[in-house]
């Protein structure tokens, strides 16, 4: 995937914070961003992912730390002097101009006009949106008007590409559409990607690298695969992807094995020591996502649970449980054909591979 | 209820005003083509041919238009200043429209006080001999422009905040993340979306400019009126209604003469100001 060869690094967030009026927006930021790659800020609504993206693009000044890019402190230059796209959580198009004068906003502001026409007929020709150079924004679609936004931010070729949850407007069908689009487009530009979302789903299908914030702060930073599979707080657990807590003490820790005894039964799990270990005797949880609770008696634990209730979604059913560690979902393939769901009352049991588990600290 | 009846019925309150206007304006402009119940352009012929009254309504306009510069110099960079302000934009709000709570003649004589010839400029400049005889700063053009501009500047500021604030900080932001510097930007992107109301400003400083009568008989000179001034005193002194009338619809045309191409090329200068910006 990525190589994370430090040479490769082409933005570089170095202990950025943001304070208004004594509150904290963004707080002691740490983030490297890779040429090429795409990386979403994912967070919920007031965590601080806007006033990063401002203080990226250099429409706010940090209050302390620095911002690098290519290794060079960009921090107070002003906007239009770094080479930084922006796509805007309005969008911000130009109402007076039509979609051609738009796209060619940025050429004209840079004085590049030698090639100017070809160029922003290419761009677009990529957003597919030919035949309409000449509308006003006000005489197109939603989705229209984002390949406009995309095309007018793409046109300079930046280094870096900034999107402020640029499809939180859409309905779900244009959504998926256009984020399928977004990596084809980031793709065959090369362009660096720095996306905001508070949507986990489409955090975790588009990144590279995904950093989770929470309260102005990076709570993980790291592939999706891992920050779905190994959430190191509660609160990435929890954001992202449903999930089940379980918690325990710790019974011993060595640098390999931390064994936990589960709370309400008498299994001694163990996993593998992350940096969220605990002393002995300390209160922990563990993480374990509902597709990976198994029915039936399978999966290296397993306890005794009882169905409350079921849901049917498609190709899985929902059913909550209340075992003896607490209230379990599990996520299990629904196959017609095969067997009638369990009903509500119905006793099962409920386990789960040793790898499915990962340590959270309570 | 339909829905076009009771959009009738709310319109019906403006409907009645605009049509009692309209009965005075239509009266106004009968009775300056009549002479003993004949059509007669005697009135405007008697106007055309007096040249203190060309004089008049030529400096009328030219004070207007002065009037007029001088709003938009003051008022676009206090709007702009106001719509982009961070904090409490009511105070300020308030400050601009403070002098709407005192009467015009309070405004102006207060002007009295501090321009006139024993007044605190001159007094101050006497004091510290400066000036051996007091300076000249009202009883002239230059008074009643200064008392005009400081009348009408709330409403050109008005007229165009109310524009400024439905342009979200992010017209300038998109433009400067584009490369687009200040006076790019500003060229640009602000002018143009701004340009709505500058220009309903424009229309309504130079428009009450023209018709003022109160500023300019307060600090304007004896011999030199302007013709709103001219026209109160033909009705209130010599209750020449007809001559009135005459002089109010020429002041009308010529005012018109100037705001109405500013409506029609509006269109054309957004175009000019922001399509290629000319390159
Ligand atoms: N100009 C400002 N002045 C004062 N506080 C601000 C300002 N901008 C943002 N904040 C505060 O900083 C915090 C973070 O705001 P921010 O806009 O970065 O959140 P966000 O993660 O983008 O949220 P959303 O998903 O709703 O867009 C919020 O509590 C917000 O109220
Ligand atoms: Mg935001």
């Amino acid at each position: 995937m990525q190589d994370t060869d430090s040479e490769a690094v082409i933005l570089k967030i170095d202990d950025v914070s943001k304070v208004f009026d004594g509150a904290r927006a963004v707080d002691r930021v740490d983030l490297d961003v890779n040429e090429g790659e795409f990386v979403t800020l994912l967070g919920p609504s007031g965590c601080g992912k806007s006033t990063l993206l401002r203080m990226i693009a250099g429409f706010e000044v940090p209050s302390s730390g620095r911002i690098l890019m290519r290794g060079k402190d960009m921090s107070r230059d002003p906007a239009y002097q770094r080479e930084i796209g922006m796509v805007f959580q309005n969008l911000a198009l130009f109402p007076h101009m039509n979609v051609y004068d738009n796209v060619a906003f940025g050429l004209r502001a840079r004085k590049r006009t030698d090639d100017l026409d070809r160029r922003v007929r290419e761009m677009i020709s990529m957003v597919g949106l030919e035949g309409f150079e000449s509308r006003r924004t006000g005489q197109i679609s939603g989705g229209q008007r984002q390949r406009v936004a995309l095309a007018r931010s793409l046109v300079t070729a930046p280094d870096v590409l900034l999107l402020d949850e640029p499809l939180s407007a859409l309905d779900l069908k244009l959504r998926r559409q256009l984020q399928v689009e977004l990596k084809r487009i980031q793709r065959e530009t090369g362009i660096t990607f720095i996306f905001v979302t508070h949507d986990q789903e489409e955090a975790l299908s588009m990144s590279d690298r995904i950093a989770v914030m929470t309260a102005g702060k990076v709570d993980q930073y790291g592939s999706a695969v891992d920050i779905y599979h190994k959430p190191q707080t509660e609160f990435v657990a929890r954001f992202v992807g449903e999930t089940n807590f379980l918690s325990g003490s710790v019974c011993s820790v060595t640098s390999e094995q931390t064994e936990l005894d589960l709370d309400g039964t008498d299994i001694r799990l163990s996993v593998a020591t992350t940096s969220a270990a605990r002393r002995q005797g300390e209160r922990m949880s563990v993480s374990i996502r509902p597709e990976h609770v198994l029915l039936g008696a399978r999966g290296e634990y397993s306890v005794p649970a009882r169905v409350v209730s079921h849901s049917f979604s498609g190709a899985t059913i929902t059913y909550a449980l209340d075992s003896a560690a607490g209230p379990l979902l599990a996520q299990v393939p629904f196959q017609p054909g095969r067997g009638h769901p369990l009903l509500p009352g119905e006793t099962v049991s409920a386990g789960w591979p040793n790898d499915a588990i990962t340590l959270i600290p309570a | 209820m339909p829905k076009f009846s009771r959009s009738v019925l709310l319109l019906a309150p403006s409907a009645l005003l605009m049509g009692v206007f309209l009965i005075g304006l239509i009266g106004l402009i009968t009775s300056s083509l009549s002479i003993d119940g004949q059509l007669d352009l005697g009135h405007y012929t008697a106007i055309l041919n007096r040249p203190d009254y060309v004089e008049m309504l030529g400096r009328t306009l030219r004070i207007a238009a002065l009037t007029t510069f001088f709003s938009v110099l003051l008022g676009f960079p206090t709007a702009y200043y106001v719509a982009r302000y961070r904090g409490n934009r009511n105070f300020l709000l308030l400050l601009i429209i403070f002098p709407w709570l005192v009467s015009i003649v309070v405004r102006s004589y207060g002007w009295v006080v501090i321009l006139g010839p024993r007044g605190l400029i001159n007094g101050f400049a006497s004091w510290v001999g400066l000036a051996d005889r007091p300076m000249k700063l009202m009883y002239n053009d230059f008074g009643v422009i200064l008392g005009l501009v400081h009348v009408l500047l709330p409403f050109m500021i008005i007229a165009i905040l109310s524009v400024m604030l439905q342009i979200p900080r992010s017209m300038e932001e998109a433009s400067m993340s584009l490369g687009g510097r200040p006076a790019h930007s500003f060229r640009t992107v602000v002018l143009p979306l701004a340009l709505p109301g500058i220009l309903t400003g424009i229309t309504l400083v130079y428009l009450m400019a023209t018709g003022a009568i109160v500023t300019p008989l307060l600090l304007g000179g004896l011999g030199d009126t302007m013709l709103g001034t001219e026209i109160f005193q033909e009705v209130m002194h010599f209750f020449d209604y007809p001559k009135a009338a005459a002089l109010a619809t020429v002041l009308l045309i010529t005012a018109l003469g100037v705001v109405l191409p500013i409506q029609i090329f509006e269109r054309w200068l957004v175009r000019r100001l922001s399509d290629g910006a000319g390159q």
